[in-house]
């Protein structure tokens, strides 16, 4: 069940994104799915429906909380908020991801093209 | 509370995300718009931007692990509206395996208690009793004397305590001021008895040895007292001694003898006055000795120290050494002793195996009707299949449903074993084994019931369950139930539930064959009109008295003669030893005979045929007795022949003093068991004050039946001799319907599983003869426009059933014979591997399986062979 969320991405990048996003400020579902298209500058394919098993699983985690507030555009919506353990977490994944990074790199540049 | 809560959560969240994904998607829809497109492209487009909106929504929710409960939710409602519309379904599959079930339970729960169960005692598994070998009588005896226990309790050094413990029936005992003319059961022990069981008086303490008190049992309290908060420092009459009851023991404990519940537990040395008829040295009375291990010590360390000891003691005592035991041993005393255990052990192992036989057949029955019902279910599951369900899903729905049946028919199995039990105990309370048991139901049985649910569930609904794991999607929705032939599963089935059938029908004949056996053969003696009436004085001196009640009841009209009996008829058998001058015996067994003491008339007023010499006379009553009669097997076995008139033998062990001399040759009777016809019996005359016929068995010859005889014999005594209490009055007809209670019970049983058997494997197989024919029948189309006649395909099917039947006599005969084998030693007067029996089953077995195919084939041979092969 766990790995259809990410289509194109690695396990993780999406719930890092989140949060990454949620740092800033919290956000309704909408909102969030909008920064990290327009962060990204479109480059990252996210379909914008897949936030959303993402979210129950974090809000699952404790990592975010959500609670009911009114959109730019006057509707009902669920607004999520980061939590301490989120932050925590949102840490330890970029980290993480760092040295997963540099560990690539050096592959990439040893590698003979 | 917190799965209710987890529950609201659930349907909380389960609406908050699909609101959050429609105002996500209408947002996107609003910025769209914003741009200019118009509302319809604006919201489908945004719908399609979102993604699979119902998809994303399932896997939302799945994180909240909500899923696989509604699936089971689901599967549930699906299986009980299934259920519901096969009510005749349900019902054959729910009742016979509640009975499966229910009689399992039942059984268990008798087992449990009496065979399995540990003492409510402190660690129980501490526990050992003092056991010696008998080799004349070839079993263990428990039998020490209190002088022995004293020394044990100063010398050993393995155990945190030794307590004695005998017991005694007593009636006429005072309470409330008033007789109880019932028996008590009194258990007499040592002051440290309770403590070194580890039991602590419910209300008040325990007493100490040497002191004139009671504890009573729980259930004593309740019925003779009413559960009076007051009961501590009241008396009890006993042999007109005042016994103050010091405390009354808890519920669960009702003595180390399970079955034979205590009512009254005093000190060891308050027992020769308290009660009549008692050693009157105290360090002569009998004692079985239980003791309890020190925490460090095993029990075989133990029984060595034991072993030395004791020889020493012995030595010390001076005890003779013919009256040592060949062996001492401590034997584990966790679970108690109980004579009535060993008696009923084998048939309750009987009745085990045939109550899961009759539940494994109702498995295989549901797990039939399952089947089929499942056949024709394949198309519905092949839909399903093509539309994407998971096979998992498939078969866990289908076992579902067979847990669903399961469960259900585990309730009723309850239910059912509620009843069995009852009935089972209203059985084992009558008769010289009746057993008392507390019967409640507990944890254990709960767990055993609900592991046989589930154990059930799994098996029948496995079948199906893989059956359908198998469907091929093309054939299955292209209609592959019309496809001939194949089904071995269910084939199978039938083979093993007639095979089952076979076995419990050869077990029902073999016991009610028994049954019938020992209640028809010849006694011996004449059963009919004969009268026994037990006895039981409360104290000493009634002889005289008694004597005189024998001529009162000897002229009631209708009566022909009275004599008596001091152990019974129809009582557990009372063994010396015996020893004929020139005719040594080698092995200790064959010294050892069963005995009574009679008075004159005895076998003339019972029927038993003198072959020589003549009856007592009450010149024989003499102190010690100097004459005795004995039985053919008994003559056999000691002097070679049955001419023995004149000859003499000693009791005991020493062929010197040869005391008896034999006046009179019976021929051999059925005295102490049905059973056995032929035991050695020696009969010795009633003692010259006629003291011991006090409490005896009085044996009564009349004409005819009389009514009301038992109230007329129980006046005299009360006006003749009023110290002295009727205990019962039974026919004897009645008294060898009694004493086959076990004998009855298992009869019954098996006999009534072996007929559900019949009908089971009838169900089954018609079930199956009825779907196969169903499934031919294109093919019976053509063959009958091809010319078969209706008798051929009535003789085709009736053929196909037969094969199954037969395949399944040739299983079950073999099985069957294994378990007769099993239980030979409850048989009487058939052989295990009786011909007649197996033969009578197998052939009913045959004819049942005709009977249950007549009407699939009768319906098979209407075919209109037209219609069958227009719906192809």
């Amino acid at each position: 069940m766990d790995q259809t969320a990410q289509r194109d991405l690695f396990p993780g990048a999406l719930e890092m994104m989140i949060l990454q996003t949620l740092r800033r400020g919290a956000r309704h579902g909408y909102a969030l799915a909008q920064d990290i298209k327009g962060a990204s500058d479109d480059l990252l394919q996210i379909e914008e429906g897949s936030l959303y098993p993402a979210l129950q699983r974090m809000l699952k985690a404790g990592w975010v909380q959500a609670e009911w507030g009114v959109s730019a555009r006057n509707r009902k919506v669920r607004v999520y908020k980061i939590t301490p353990a989120g932050r925590k977490q949102l840490d330890r994944q970029i980290s993480s991801f760092d040295r997963m990074l540099k560990g690539i790199s050096r592959v990439m540049r040893l590698s003979p093209s | 509370m917190n799965w209710i809560w987890n529950a609201m959560r659930r349907r909380r969240m389960n609406r908050a995300v699909a609101e959050d994904i429609e105002s996500h998607i209408e947002e996107i829809a609003d910025g769209l718009m914003e741009t200019g497109v118009p509302e319809r492209e604006a919201r489908l487009r945004a719908r399609r931007e979102f993604g699979n909106a119902a998809l994303l929504l399932e896997e939302s929710r799945a994180v909240w692990g909500w899923v696989r409960l509604e699936r089971a939710l689901q599967d549930l409602r699906h299986g009980l509206r299934l259920m519901a519309r096969n009510p005749g379904f349900t019902a054959i599959a729910v009742l016979s395996l509640a009975l499966g079930i229910g009689a399992n339970t039942a059984i268990f729960t008798v087992t449990d208690a009496l065979l399995l169960k540990q003492l409510p005692v402190e660690k129980p598994e501490r526990l050992v009793v003092f056991a010696g070998w008998d080799d004349s009588l070839r079993q263990w005896t428990y039998f020490f004397t209190y002088r022995e226990f004293k020394e044990l309790q100063r010398r050993m050094q393995s155990f945190s305590g030794i307590a004695a413990s005998w017991t005694a029936d007593r009636t006429n005992i005072v309470v409330n001021g008033a007789v109880d003319e019932a028996p008590t059961h009194i258990g007499i022990v040592s002051g440290n008895y309770f403590s070194v069981l580890g039991v602590r008086p419910a209300i008040g303490r325990s007493f100490a040895e040497d002191e004139p008190a009671a504890v009573i049992s729980h259930s004593y309290w309740e019925r003779r007292f009413g559960s009076r908060p007051d009961i501590l420092g009241r008396t009890l009459g006993m042999n007109g001694v005042a016994v103050t009851i010091a405390g009354v023991a808890p519920d669960s404990f009702m003595g180390d003898s399970v079955g034979q519940p205590l009512d009254v537990w005093i000190p060891i040395t308050l027992a020769p006055h308290a009660l009549f008829r008692w050693s009157q040295k105290v360090d002569n009375n009998p004692v079985r000795l239980i003791a309890r291990l020190k925490p460090q010590v095993a029990a075989g360390q133990a029984e060595a120290e034991a072993k030395v000891v004791y020889r020493q003691i012995a030595h010390e005592l001076g005890r003779l050494a013919s009256e040592n035991p060949a062996r001492l041993a401590l034997l584990p005393e966790g679970q108690g002793i109980s004579r009535p255990r060993e008696h009923y052990r084998q048939p309750l192992a009987a009745l085990t195996v045939i109550a899961g036989l009759i539940l494994l057949l109702a498995c295989a029955n549901a797990a039939n009707l399952l089947l089929t019902r499942s056949e024709a279910r394949r198309k519905e599951f092949a839909v399903r299949l093509a539309l994407g369900a998971g096979r998992g899903r498939i078969v866990g729905q289908l076992l579902v449903e067979s847990l669903m049946l399961a469960v259900m028919s585990g309730a009723a199995g309850l239910a059912l074993a509620w009843w069995g039990t009852a009935a089972l105990m209203r059985l084992a309370r009558t008769g010289p084994w009746a057993v008392e048991l507390h019967l409640r139901p507990d944890g254990r049985v709960l767990a055993y019931t609900a592991a046989l649910c589930l154990l059930t569930g799994v098996l029948f609904g496995l079948a199906p369950a893989l059956s359908v794991s198998k469907v091929a999607l093309y054939t299955a929705v292209k209609g592959a139930a019309r496809t001939p032939g194949r089904f071995p599963l269910g084939r199978l089935l039938v083979v093993v539930q007639v095979g089952l059938s076979l076995i419990l029908l050869m077990g029902a004949g073999l016991f009610v064959r028994t049954l019938r056996n020992l209640k028809s053969q010849d006694l011996g003696f004449d059963r009919e009109h004969l009268l026994l009436v037990r006895t039981d004085a409360a104290a000493a001196g009634q002889g005289k008295a008694v004597a005189d009640v024998y001529q009162e009841i000897a002229r009631i009209p209708g009566v022909r003669s009275v004599s008596a009996s001091h152990f019974g008829m129809l009582r557990p058998a009372v063994f010396i030893n015996v020893t004929v001058a020139g005719h040594p015996m080698t092995k200790p067994a064959d010294r050892v005979v069963a005995v009574d003491q009679i008075t004159p008339r005895f076998l003339e007023t019972v029927g038993m045929h003198l072959l020589a010499g003549r009856e007592f006379t009450p010149r024989d009553m003499t102190d010690p007795p100097r004459t005795a009669i004995v039985n053919q097997a008994m003559a056999r076995r000691f002097f070679g022949t049955t001419d023995v008139v004149g000859r003499r033998f000693a009791w005991g062990e020493q062929a010197s003093d040869s005391q008896l001399e034999i006046v009179g040759v019976i021929r051999d009777a059925a005295y102490n068991t049905l059973r056995n016809r032929s035991a050695a019996m020696i009969y010795m005359p009633e003692g010259a004050d006629w003291q011991d016929i006090s409490d005896a068995t009085l044996v009564v010859r009349t004409a005819t039946a009389i009514p009301g005889i038992g109230v007329q014999i129980r006046d005299k005594f009360r006006t003749l001799a009023p110290g002295v209490t009727v205990r019962s009055t039974d026919w004897m007809d009645d008294a060898i319907d009694q004493w086959l209670s076990t004998e009855r019970m298992v009869a019954w049983i098996a006999g009534l599983f072996g007929a559900l058997a019949l009908v089971l494997a009838c169900l089954g197989l018609y079930g199956m003869m009825s779907y196969v024919t169903a499934r031919r029948t294109s093919e019976i189309g053509i063959r009958m426009s091809l010319g078969a006649t209706p008798a051929r395909v009535i003789r085709m099917v009736l053929g196909y059933a037969l094969t199954l039947g037969v395949a399944g006599v040739v299983l079950g005969v073999p099985a069957a014979l294994a378990e007769s084998r099993l239980v030979t030693g409850l048989l009487f007067g058939v052989g295990a591997q009786d011909v007649a029996t197996v033969a009578g089953a197998a052939l009913i077995m045959l004819a049942v399986v005709v009977v249950a195919a007549w009407l699939p084939a009768r319906r098979a041979a209407s075919i209109d062979a037209l219609k069958a092969l227009r719906c192809e």
